[in-house]
């Protein structure tokens, strides 16, 4: 009885728990959703301008991660003009994420790509966003799938308005660790295997008693090579 | 059978090179130091007692300075040595917080060792001696102290408190009797001398204000030190008194009680040598008859920062012991001169750079003899004739007349004919730069560096070769920059040292790969505002010109971010990626990226069914650890994989209940990292080693910018048998060498351990495209064989660092260990291929050639006489 109210009242307290959770952290959505911000640059200054591009919710991190990239609207002229000139100069276009992770701290995080390799991939790219276990954002790459630039990159941009974005979440795996009981079992096993006799020697017999042969036939060659002296010694002299 | 192909092969790998008993220090040399000296115990009878900075114990020749013996206790603060007194042929020393231990002076032998009971306590710990084996140990905190009393031998202590409002912010010098503290506008003296402790508050003579250094010089006498100003004074139950008052920069004390004599010591400068002048001062007031003096010292050394007088004044000289504000200790006689030198400062060790020596006139020769392949075939031949000409000259100018020794000059250094021997340029905490002899371990230059020391962090200091020996006319040049000081020398010689006070703060500097037109590669500075600068400014179109190949990266370890920027045409850097590693409380514990000197000689690795697996080398490709205390597991340890040029985090991992210290090595495509598992208490080492694939996306450059897809990464744990002071891997001139990885443990070993041992490929199960390639079966626990020991019985402490050099030869390596014990050698990775046997017996092959020589024109004139007889017959 006392045990079932106590339980009663920790479950209560549990859930409010998870209450001042989802409060205090404005990015999760009540299904555990993340949600990262995603500014870009086509400002070649140091500082750059950042404007909003679009955000990625990310949801179910347990099980690998899944993604959705919502674009904030299509590229205006205006910011079409500014990515020709980044590609016409070799520039590099810059991206920023921003999330704020589980225990309520505030991530950071920035990658760029080459302007003319996302000309060339028709502003084709995909995020790959790295999440520790905790759910915090720690690192974000751009890829493209353009390997090198050729030069005709402007070309590659006519009649293109909007980026083309897949996400791809990734997790920190868990690290290697000396695997010991494997390493345990396979000794345990080779030795019932050798108190059983099951070891099988399946080698040949030269293979098997060559420590025994070669010292018998160069025996036999020693003394067969002393016997008949006159029929050597008649050939030697030739 | 396969097992025992498997042990015969993994014998092979772990059997490197043991050497002969006689091979002993033939290729090696061992110096052991002691560091700064703190305190300092001198009886006639005995050996001089030294207690050092670095918790060293030592015993020291009187007249040559050599070490008797040495007892290297505990890092950090428990092992600070507090107390050092002299008890009838005894040695008495208070270390950490309640360690007591009795050493016999003349063989350091531990005599006994108590552990106090003391309670522990968070403010300072003082320990005073109010008799011969009679201690009192306060624990300074506000607003009470305590002191506790308690005579050697036994652990019973009587415990006191005491009244310390102002033990806060308070600096505190302990003598014998008398614990000096200042504080604010008072100087407040506790004695313990009598029954019951008393404290006395005076207010602060001016010559003993804030600036100035307090220092105890011998019983109750105290000195305070500050611009060229030297104050003695004497503090006991009663107060503070002024003895003297003047003109000084250090002072000792010597004699009994009564009889004591001070001798102040002032910094002077004859010429470019600095020098000291003594004067004494007689404390009973009558004049003194002890000698006074003026004495040079060598140009090697800095200004003089303390003295310990070594005899009673009855005897005709003095000898004073002085420790040098670089680390050197001195032993002078006034009026006779320096007897001997002991240079300190290579305990403390903060950056090394092995230079190659230049070439001789003869090597210059033979090298221009092949250089130019394009010239025609006549010319060829002239210049191959006029060349081997002068070298037969020059071989025959040797044989006549013997050239001297010319190792220790200088200026005459060259390179030996398989460039074994090279310059060690060491930069050292003390703020003094040094060139060190590889195959002697001779100091051959030294210059203490105004304004170098103390670094503002230990891996701040950063030291580069800018042009090497091999581009005469041009010398060689090496640049060295600590916060805002920029250093530029000759390390060869020492000369040329010019130091610039740059007008930036500095944040990260690294040399272009590029040299201008008078091959000296600049050196890049990226200041604190994002600007990069170039040293020499002239090179600064060289690197505009080169601005879209230039990428930096920094790790800020407050904020636990990692942040790359590209440069612009205006060398400005534009923040370009930016990771942050800093969640649930992590703190990055090392950054490590690969040699810059390193050459990889096989792109990939021939498999069993004959196909390749292409390395993944990348060169920008930096390792990251950090760590962060975990709620369930203790402690986890992350490892980031990093690109410093995208910022693309190439592989990541976590483990769990491992922490650091981390030691890392990074090499071709694979890196090898110890983390301590506090589950296990064992130290585990975890290997990574990354593959492109069976196909090569460029197989004749590699870019970052234009990366190939995602690595195979492949990963394994081992269990290392022992813990880890430091790590690094061989190097060799091709790179074609096998590599093994050397570990300094803490029991003083230097261990090598082969590479393929570590590959995390190794296969649980045997099989038959595994034992093909040569891959051994995984075993958890690796193998530490004795023989693996390269430093044999020479042990080395507290080992800082190890590094790994090319010689000329591709099967040798050479190694370089400091640490409190300097330590060179030769490695053979895979035995001395490329070379013979240093025993090789060269004698007996040119008699026994002889012989046949001879042997075959005595037969062959035997056998025409019988062919004559014959004809005859």
């Amino acid at each position: 009885m006392t045990v079932d109210r106590i339980l009663n009242h920790s479950l209560v307290l549990l859930s409010q728990l998870l209450l001042l959770a989802t409060v205090c952290s404005g990015d999760y959505d009540s299904d555990g959703q993340l949600t990262v911000s995603v500014l870009h640059s086509l400002d070649p200054s140091p500082r750059g301008v950042f404007t909003p591009r679009g955000a990625i919710s990310v949801r179910s991190l347990r099980s690998g991660g899944s993604a959705t990239y919502q674009p904030t609207g299509a590229l205006s002229s205006a910011e079409l003009a500014q990515l020709k000139t980044l590609v016409e100069n070799d520039g590099i276009y810059r991206l920023k994420l921003t999330a704020q992770s589980l225990d309520g701290r505030k991530t950071e995080v920035a990658t760029f790509v080459k302007a003319c390799h996302l000309a060339e991939s028709g502003l084709r790219d995909t995020l790959l966003l790295t999440m520790d276990a905790a759910g915090s954002l720690v690192a974000a790459s751009q890829l493209t799938d353009a390997g090198r630039c050729h030069g005709d990159s402007l070309a590659a941009l006519d009649g293109l308005h909007g980026f083309n974005t897949d996400v791809t979440i990734r997790q920190t795996e868990p690290g290697p660790i000396p695997d010991t009981a494997s390493f345990i079992q396979k000794i345990e096993q080779e030795k019932l295997a050798k108190q059983r006799g099951e070891t099988k020697d399946n080698r040949s017999f030269i293979a098997k008693y060559w420590m025994y042969i070669v010292p018998a036939v160069l025996l036999l060659m020693v003394s067969g090579g002393s016997d008949p002296p006159q029929q050597g010694g008649g050939g030697g002299g030739r | 059978m396969v097992v025992l192909k498997y042990l015969v092969c993994l014998y092979l790998m772990i059997q490197v090179q043991a050497l002969y008993e006689d091979q002993a220090g033939k290729f090696d040399w061992h110096q052991q130091l002691m560091g700064r000296p703190q305190l300092v115990l001198s009886s006639e009878s005995q050996p001089l007692v030294v207690a050092t900075e670095q918790n060293v114990l030592a015993a020291l020749n009187h007249q040559t300075g050599a070490l008797l013996w040495r007892r290297v206790l505990e890092r950090g603060a428990a092992g600070q040595l507090r107390l050092l007194l002299n008890s009838d042929g005894e040695v008495v020393t208070f270390s950490g917080p309640n360690l007591v231990r009795v050493w016999s002076a003349p063989t350091g032998q531990l005599v006994s060792e108590t552990a106090l009971d003391l309670p522990e306590t968070t403010g300072q710990t003082f320990v005073l001696s109010s008799g011969a084996r009679e201690l009192a140990v306060v624990h300074l905190s506000s607003p009470r102290s305590e002191l506790h009393r308690m005579s050697v031998g036994s652990d019973q202590h009587t415990t006191e408190s005491l009244d310390t409002p102002w033990a806060d912010g308070a600096s505190c010098v302990s003598g014998r009797e008398t614990l000096l503290c200042r504080h604010s506008s008072q100087l407040y003296v506790l004695s313990v001398g009598s029954a019951r402790s008393e404290i006395t508050a005076v207010p602060l003579p001016p010559a003993a204000a804030a600036p100035a250094q307090l220092r105890h010089l011998g019983s109750d006498l105290y000195s305070a030190t500050g611009a060229g100003r030297l104050t003695v004074l004497r503090a006991a139950a009663g107060g503070v008194t002024t003895v003297r008052e003047g003109a000084g920069d250090m002072a000792c004390l010597s004699g009994p009680d009564g009889r004591q004599t001070i001798y102040v010591g002032n910094n002077k400068q004859d010429k470019v040598v600095p020098a000291v002048q003594f004067e004494s001062v007689s404390l009973s007031g009558g004049p003194t008859s002890a000698p006074t003096g003026r004495l040079q010292l060598s140009t090697r050394h800095g200004p003089v920062d303390a003295c310990h007088v070594l005899t009673a004044p009855g005897s005709a000289a003095p000898r004073i012991l002085l420790v040098g504000s670089d680390d050197a200790v001195t032993m002078i006689q006034l009026g006779d001169g320096v007897l001997w030198t002991r240079e300190e400062s290579l305990a403390s060790i903060l950056a090394v750079e092995v230079v190659d020596l230049p070439m001789s006139a003869n090597q210059v020769s033979i090298e221009e003899e092949f250089g130019d392949q394009a010239a025609d075939p006549i010319s060829a031949l002239l210049l191959r004739m006029s060349s081997q000409w002068g070298q037969l000259a020059a071989l025959a100018a040797g044989v006549v007349r013997p050239t001297r020794d010319r190792a220790a000059d200088v200026n005459h250094l060259t390179r030996d004919s398989f460039n074994t021997h090279k310059m060690v340029v060491l930069v050292t905490a003390a703020g003094k730069v040094l060139g060190v002899h590889s195959e002697t371990g001779s100091v051959l230059w030294a210059v203490p560096v105004a304004g170098l020391s103390p670094p503002p962090a230990a891996d701040s200091v950063v030291l580069g070769l800018q042009r090497g020996t091999a581009h005469f006319p041009h010398p060689p040049v090496a640049v060295l920059l600590s916060g805002r000081l920029l250093v530029t020398f000759n390390p060869i010689t020492g000369g040329d040292l010019q130091a610039h006070q740059l007008p930036y703060e500095p944040t990260q500097a690294s040399l272009l790969p590029h040299a201008d037109n008078t091959h000296l590669k600049p050196l890049l500075i990226l200041d604190s505002a994002g600007a990069v600068h170039v040293w020499p400014e002239s090179a600064e179109s060289l690197a505009k010109s080169l601005h879209s190949k230039l990428f930096f990266y920094t790790v800020d370890v407050k904020s636990s971010t990692a942040q790359g920027s590209a440069v612009n045409q205006a060398l400005e850097t534009v923040p370009s990626w930016r990771l942050d590693l800093g969640s649930q409380g992590q703190t990055i514990r090392r950054v490590l990226a690969k040699s810059p000197h390193e050459r990889v000689h096989s792109q990939g690795r021939v498999l069993a069914d004959r196909s390749v697996l292409y390395k993944y080398s990348n060169p920008n490709l930096v390792l990251v650890l950090a760590d962060a205390p975990d709620p369930v597991h203790k402690h986890s340890t992350t490892a980031y994989l990093v690109d410093a040029v995208t910022g693309h985090l190439i592989y990541s991992h976590v483990q769990r209940r491992v922490r650091c210290p981390c030691h890392a090595v990074h090499s071709e495509n694979w890196l090898v990292y110890s983390v301590y598992n506090e589950k296990a208490r064992r130290t585990e080492l975890t290997s990574i080693e990354l593959f492109e694939g069976k196909v090569q996306a460029n197989a004749s450059a590699f870019s970052s910018l234009e990366a190939p897809p995602q690595p195979m990464v492949e990963k394994q744990t081992f269990i290392f048998p022992t813990q880890i002071e430091a790590m690094r891997e061989t190097i060799t001139e091709k790179g074609i060498t096998t590599k093994f990885i050397m570990f300094a443990l803490t029991s003083g070993s230097l261990v090598t351990l082969n590479r393929a041992l570590l590959d995390p490929r190794r296969p649980l199960t045997p099989g038959r495209a595994s034992m093909e390639e040569g891959l051994p079966p995984y075993t958890p626990e690796l193998p530490l064989p004795t023989v693996n020991v390269v430093n044999y019985n020479r042990t080395l402490q507290h080992v800082s660092g190890i590094v790994s050099s090319p010689s000329g030869l591709e099967s040798t390596c050479l190694v370089f260990v400091h640490g409190l014990d300097l330590y060179h050698t030769r490695v053979f990775p895979s035995n001395m291929f490329d070379q013979l046997k240093d025993d090789f017996d060269s004698t007996f092959i040119v008699l026994v050639l002889v012989g046949l020589i001879a042997a075959s024109a005595v037969t062959r004139r035997l056998s025409q006489r019988r062919a004559l007889q014959l004809a005859w017959k």
